[in-house]
């Protein structure tokens, strides 16, 4: 439960594009002095709950928090229930059992672009 | 324009959504139709010459690659869904291949019953995910989805952008009821539904007990299944009950069973909210009056005297006496629906919308 599909960014890039945004992405290539100039030059960010988002949370951009069942927050939340494993297994796992991420599979780009509300 | 349709099954879904409209554009003669059963080894080439090819309710990485191929060949995908897959409800035997985590029901005494535990009769959750993938990835590559109902639109819209709806149909030449009439005061009350209908049977059953108490002249037909593993109550000398039978014969088994009274019984579940009316349009086909949950498809759908909506136990039980009781009234309503189903839901005119879709589908680059 770490990322979201690559199609599913390519999706929504272009159609920000055809809206007349401009995307950026911020990846660990980047060093995180070079990430947080980035994230302060946009008014929104996206992403799962990383460092980034904190930053982004710090820099008071706007965020839309991509979010598995089981976290809380504000943000999109995959639609979807969590199969439970993540309350059978002692200790918790840090990613889902089943690694298959199809919790992340179910926050299409369109609902990302309702969250933006752009 | 060449249009080719996926048929392997006989199933409803396959036949009303499928099978029925293309088969009504072929003999209009508005396009050239090839109703394909993939199984055979000519599919390919038969593929090849469609411009747009029409499949539902599939959910496979063979059919994800089939629809890539269809692409590469030039040709155009309409996907059909008329049910929401995202939430089947466990007491669905569909939840085998669609659900995706293990159910345990809690008794009131404090027993626990695993219904669906994960590796027994075949429910894997591990498999089920696949599915529930693959079905995503459907949607997406597909150029363009059609559902049944604007909530089910609304839930498919999120992942694929060009989602469109045409209402169930009737087909008219099927449906129309034969002039028989039952002697005397005599009240026939149909209720069809499978076994997948447990959880909005259940919330009839005492209803039915309760009216067959009261009115000896009632006859209850079920179509589909007995019921008698909910332990109903009912008394089954007075009770009809009739199995399945093929798509293609279904409606003349309608017909003949002559009932006055159709039920439409449907928990308030989200999957159920996403449903169309498709009971109401085919009891309201047959000149007969309706009763429904006040809820999704029906709420839509009954207003204005075309049938009743019920809630309770208490409203359910005053809607269906009052027309048990009062032969004019089930007959003014029936007369309503019929009239609105015949204008609406006509197979004949609905076929438009499904050549618009076809041939702005073409027309995308």
């Amino acid at each position: 439960m770490e990322t979201w599909p690559p199609a599913y960014c390519d999706e929504l890039f272009a159609k920000l594009i055809d809206k007349g945004h401009r995307p950026f992405v911020v990846t660990d290539d980047l060093d995180d002095e070079k990430a947080r100039e980035t994230i302060a030059m946009c008014d929104y960010f996206v992403g799962t709950p990383t460092k980034y988002l904190d930053m982004a949370k710090e820099l008071k951009v706007k965020t839309v928090a991509l979010l598995g069942p089981t976290l809380k927050g504000e943000g999109v939340k995959a639609p979807i229930v969590c199969a439970g494993c993540l309350d059978k297994i002692d200790p918790k796992p840090v990613d889902c059992f089943f690694s298959d991420e199809i919790c992340f599979l179910e926050i299409s780009p369109n609902d990302v672009l309702e969250a933006l509300a752009l | 324009m060449r249009i080719a349709g996926f048929v392997n099954d006989l199933g409803a879904c396959t036949s009303i959504r499928i099978r029925q409209p293309l088969t009504r554009i072929k003999s209009l003669g508005l396009a050239d139709v090839d109703l394909i059963d993939t199984t055979g080894e000519d599919t390919p080439e038969r593929c090849k010459k469609a411009d747009v090819i029409v499949l539902g309710r599939a959910f496979s990485q063979g059919i994800v690659n089939i629809i890539n191929q269809i692409h590469v060949w030039g040709g155009k995908v309409v996907f059909d869904l008329d049910d929401n897959f995202f939430d089947i409800s466990p007491y669905s035997p569909h939840y085998k291949q669609l659900g995706i985590m293990p159910i345990n029901l809690d008794h009131s005494d404090g027993r626990s019953v695993k219904m669906w535990e994960d590796g027994v009769n075949g429910f894997s959750v591990k498999n089920n995910r696949q599915i529930r993938k693959d079905f995503v990835d459907v949607i997406r590559i597909v150029d363009c989805v059609t559902v049944t109902t604007e909530p089910l639109r609304k839930e498919y819209a999120r992942f694929n952008d060009n989602v469109r709806i045409v209402p169930n149909a009737i087909d008219f030449d099927l449906w129309e009821k034969p002039p028989i009439r039952w002697d005397g005061d005599a009240v026939r009350l149909l209720y069809t539904g499978a076994a997948n209908h447990q959880e909005d049977f259940m919330f009839i059953k005492d209803v039915l007990k309760e009216l067959q108490d009261k009115y000896p002249q009632l006859t209850i037909v079920f179509i589909g299944t007995d019921w008698k593993m909910l332990k109903n109550g009912l008394d089954y000398s007075r009770v009809e009950t009739h199995p399945w039978v093929g798509i293609e014969t279904y409606p003349y088994l309608m017909r003949s069973l002559c009932c006055d009274i159709g039920i439409a019984p449907i928990s308030k579940t989200k999957f159920n909210d996403c449903r169309s009316a498709l009971k109401w349009k085919e009891y309201s086909a047959l000149k007969m009056a309706t009763v429904a949950t006040d809820h999704g498809p029906y709420k839509r759908a009954i207003r204005n005297g075309n049938g009743l909506l019920a809630d309770d136990h208490a409203s359910w039980s005053k809607a269906l006496s009052a027309l048990i009781e009062d032969k004019e009234l089930r007959e003014k309503m029936a007369l309503s629906s019929y009239k609105e189903v015949k204008k609406k839901y006509n197979l004949d005119f609905v076929i438009d919308s499904w050549m618009d879709i076809f041939s702005s589908v073409m027309a995308q680059s």
